[in-house]
């Protein structure tokens, strides 16, 4: 399961997708309520442009000052009693947790939404050791129910409509049949609850990291993160190392752009920001607070300074709504906890140069991600510097490499180029649809292609006889 | 080398130790001088609209007797839940609370002493149907949202493991974003030294099942702001806030 | 005034009365147009494969030709992205042709941005009756800033009723050769497009680039709907007359 779950057969498993019409009409509603809501509260931001360039200058900011924000951070957060501790990568990180949670003594742990815990299979990790590791998010808590990934970043169960939903509860809770979502919403809510009040260990992921304080902020909308940092007598945190932020100014400015950019919201319903375990004369909270910081392929990238701008992402996931491959293939085809634009611009870095070759090639380069991207990231130039690294390499396919030097061979002989149009011309009458012998590959079944026309251009150009410069 | 070592090490080796703190602070301030300010006209009508479009109510009141009600308006049957809070008490808020027309016990959490423990007394079934009164530290007029602060007199749970969130807040508190009230905040938690803050913009609410929006998904399915006007103003509702 | 024509490499094999259209429009205006038949390809289709060397290639020989050109109109905008990123830097030019193309970024233009950025025309005296719909062509619409020139050229043509679609600035899936490699997702993507169109109830669909239009036709031809692709050129070069 887990090698299958690689972008390495993004092709075979969107094809998959693609016939499903019915996850095609639920990625589409999903998407297009975000980016209408989205709309709505951005064009109410007339700032919102200006917002967007000192948002990426302030990451770059904290990129190029790392060292110095990273050693504040750790040193405010030992000092507000936070134990900081570092992961190297994903083995280690689940490490880590899984000594945490051992010595706390506990077989269940909640978890609230994290991304970072995605990429490194906490979940998996945990239930191996004999764990069980909750998920409470409600997106999150069905899609474990099903045994997927989630399919989005900020909407983990956006792929499943609420027939799905409802015979996944009737099957696997044995409830009878809803598909209310007012229902289905309250059954998760009260087995959840109880979950809250059994398990040692609070799981969360952080939003933003800050520097000057050591705190940890923490955005959510259903209440779940607040109860798996508040509640289990352990929290630990698990946070990026670019996720630092250097204080509480900056951070009013990402929370003005995430919740809008994310679901279109002004502010998600919860945002909190911990500072520590809880005070020694505070009623609730927990009594310890880990925060591990992963590096897991970060500072390789980070080190790749034509890439560094993908460490400024806040995974709003709005470049995913509004992707045209992303809106049609679903987010499991990609194989990655990170599907979509930035997704692809991950998936060699974290999915290693062959598995990951495919998704840079998976885009039309609409620019659609760059346009939205609420940090200016410029997804479409990431793949292209991921294209020509795949080039470079030579992991392109044989044929296509050849059939490029050809290409570049005639374009720098004008004489040889003009020769294509006769080419094209003789050979066309096979490769048309229908009855050619030879039909252009699978694009010919679903799309026709123009004939050739009878002159070129430059043919009609020289009869004219108008000269040329 | 152990993972910390590795990991500075490797981002020392990208950037240096970086130009120090002095040179990071006025690049930082140079990034800021290139946004506008955001001006928010109205704040108090336009804090009421945003509460409200983030699913919360909001309703103005000038006297402690008068916030009582309102508690009673908003719960009209159910145990309520207050927070310890000096203000509060010195108010008598909750025997307010208690004598205001309505069924339910009155609870100040957390009690002086109390021994119980979270899961004691939000975790009944008694605790279901509660509402939790707090104070909230300021307000938000263009976000819709309050900042809760944790202290000894006001914990957690109250806000979460309830079915309906009443916060309570000072007209003055209300600032026109969050990033107006940073200064402020940090001068509070400077002295205060809370284990958490946290921003709340309506109740808990999901979309997540075919971008229904359902509220009340794991913790309060209503929200609400009662705002106190000091000194009271003639009329009693401002910019149409109460649901 | 004196312009430069870049035809590409699509458009010349398949579209040739496109490129004659503009030809007609720009000498409607009283503009001297020429023609290098020593152009070949801008180097888009390396380049967005990954083939960057190649693409210098291309860039170079385009240089060459194109140099010394006042003004160099092309009915693309996506070529013209193209052109105008040879000296960004992601094409490891030699520094003599980075230099060219730094000089010749300002002075290529796509064909409807020239007529009303640069000339400040909008009335083109063409005549083309009928509900006429606007694809934006996702290169010319985001990496060059297209969207109003277009609107403004086809609200002057007499007898054509501009029609936006439900979802505009939503790409067509064609993305070059990401059409041959991705070609089932990008038939996928094109099928949202076509509802689009259907919905809108068209004549014709229109955009500044022919690789949108050619992707856009191919798939309403599949639907045996009597909708037309027409590039922008065409129709404001028509006159009404058949
Ligand atoms: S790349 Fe940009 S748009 Fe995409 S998730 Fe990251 S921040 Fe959001």
């Amino acid at each position: 399961m887990k090698e299958l779950f690689s972008p390495r057969w993004f092709k075979s498993r969107a094809s998959e997708s693609l016939p499903d019409e019915a996850l095609r009409r639920n990625i589409e509603r999903a998407t297009e309520t975000a980016l209408k809501k989205r709309a709505d509260v951005v064009g109410a931001f007339p700032e919102w442009e200006s917002y967007r360039t000192a948002a990426r200058a302030v990451k770059e900011h904290v990129l190029e000052n790392l060292s110095s924000y990273l050693a504040s951070f750790e040193e405010h957060a030992r000092a507000n009693g936070s134990t900081v501790l570092y992961a190297r990568d994903g083995v280690e990180a689940c490490a880590l947790v899984m000594d945490i949670v051992l010595s706390a003594g506990t077989r269940t742990v909640v978890k609230s939404k994290s991304m970072t815990s995605e990429e490194i299979g906490l979940s998996a990790a945990l239930g191996r050791s004999g764990i069980q590791a909750v998920e409470t998010d409600l997106g999150e808590y069905i899609v474990q129910l099903a045994g997927e990934p989630p399919s989005h970043i900020t909407a983990p169960a956006l792929h499943k409509s609420r027939r799905d939903i409802g015979r996944l509860f009737e099957q696997k809770l044995g409830l009878p049949y809803s598909d209310e979502p007012e229902t289905l919403t309250a059954v998760a809510r009260s087995v959840l609850r109880d979950r809250f009040f059994e398990a040692g260990v609070g799981i969360s992921g952080v939003n933003f990291g800050l520097a000057d304080s050591g705190a940890i902020c923490v955005v959510e909308n259903e209440g779940n993160a607040r109860m798996a940092t508040t509640l289990p007598p352990v929290h630990i945190a698990l946070m990026g190392v670019e996720k630092l932020l250097p204080d509480m100014r900056c951070l009013a400015l990402f929370l003005d752009m995430l919740a809008r950019s994310a679901t279109g919201q002004r502010l998600s319903s919860y945002t909190s920001i911990i500072r520590g375990p809880k005070r020694a004369d505070e009623w609730d909270g927990p009594d310890v607070l880990y925060i591990i910081i992963l590096d897991n392929g970060r500072t390789d990238i980070f080190a790749d300074s034509r890439f560094r701008s993908v460490l400024s992402c806040i995974r709003c996931g709005a470049c995913l709504n509004v992707c045209p491959v992303y809106r049609v293939v679903g987010g499991h085809a990609y194989g990655s906890a990170y599907p979509g634009p930035i997704g692809a611009v991950l998936a060699p870095f974290f999915h290693g140069k062959e598995d990951g070759r495919h998704l840079p090639y998976a885009s039309s380069l609409c620019g659609a991600c760059a346009e939205i991207c609420p940090v200016r990231i410029d997804i479409p130039r990431l793949l292209l510097l991921h294209r020509g690294e795949t080039v470079r390499e030579r992991r392109a396919p044989l044929i296509e490499r050849f059939l490029m030097k050809a290409y570049a061979c005639v374009v720098k002989r004008p004489a040889l180029y003009a020769l294509t149009g006769h080419l094209l011309r003789a050979f066309a009458p096979l490769a048309t649809d229908e009855h050619g012998l030879l039909r252009i590959p699978t694009r010919a079944k679903t799309r026709t292609f123009p004939a050739p026309a009878e002159k070129t251009f430059r043919e009609i150009w020289k009869e004219e006889g108008i000269g040329s410069t | 080398m152990g993972a910390r070592e590795d990991i500075l090490h490797r981002i020392r080796s990208i950037v240096g130790d970086g130009p120090g703190t002095e040179c990071a602070r006025s690049e930082l301030q140079e990034i800021f001088r290139g946004i506008p300010i955001r001006r928010i006209e109205e704040v108090i009508p336009t804090f009421c609209r945003h509460v409200n479009e983030a699913g919360g109510e909001t309703s103005i009141v000038h006297s402690w007797a008068e916030a009582a009600h309102r508690v009673r308006d908003i719960h009209p049957s159910g145990p309520v839940f207050v927070a310890a809070h000096p203000e509060f008490r010195e108010a008598g808020f909750s025997s307010l609370i208690q004598s205001a027309s309505g069924r339910g016990e009155v609870l100040e959490v957390p009690e002086e002493g109390m021994e119980l423990q979270v899961r004691d007394v939000f975790g009944s079934v008694f605790a279901r149907n509660a509402a939790g009164v707090g104070r909230a530290l300021y307000g938000f007029a263009d976000s819709g949202a309050v900042l809760l602060v944790s202290s000894p007199f006001e914990c957690r749970s109250l806000s979460l493991l309830v079915a309906t969130h009443i916060a309570v807040l000072h007209e003055s508190a209300i600032f026109p974003t969050f990033a107006d009230a940073v200064e402020s905040i940090e001068e509070y938690v400077r002295t205060s030294s809370p284990g958490a803050l946290t921003l709340v913009a309506g109740p808990s609410k999901t979309a997540d099942i075919e971008k229904v929006l359902v509220t009340g998904v794991h913790g309060p399915s209503r929200f609400a702001v009662v705002i106190f006007q000091n000194p009271p103003l003639a009329s009693s509702t401002v910019g149409g806030g109460t649901r | 005034m004196k312009v430069s024509l870049f035809i590409p490499c699509l458009t010349d094999l398949f579209f040739p009365s496109t490129a004659w259209s503009v030809v007609r429009v720009l000498e409607r205006l009283g503009i001297d147009v020429v023609y290098d038949p020593r152009q070949t390809c801008c180097g888009q289709p390396a380049f967005n494969t990954g083939y960057h060397r190649d693409a210098v290639v291309c860039a170079e020989h385009f240089l060459d030709v194109f140099h010394e050109a006042e003004c160099i109109v092309a009915p693309s905008g996506s070529c013209v992205a193209m052109i105008r990123d040879y000296s960004s830097g992601m094409l490891r030019l030699p520094d003599r042709y980075r230099r060219l193309a730094e000089r010749l970024k300002d002075r290529v233009w796509e064909f409807t941005s020239f007529l009303v950025d640069h000339l400040g025309v909008t009335e083109v005296d063409a005549e083309f009756p009928g509900r006429v719909a606007l694809h934006d062509s996702c290169h010319a619409l985001r990496l060059l800033g297209i969207r109003a020139q277009p609107r403004a050229l086809l609200k002057r043509v007499r007898g054509l009723e501009l029609v936006e679609l439900g979802r505009t600035g939503v790409c067509c899936g064609f993305g070059g050769t990401f059409a041959v490699k991705f070609a089932d997702i990008s038939t996928e993507i094109g099928k949202e497009k076509i509802r689009d169109i259907l919905d809108a109830q068209v004549r014709t669909v229109t955009a500044v680039d022919s690789s949108c239009l050619m992707q856009i036709d191919g798939l309403l031809r599949k639907t045996g709907s009597t909708t037309t692709t027409v590039h922008i050129a065409d129709i404001l070069a028509s006159t009404g007359q058949p």
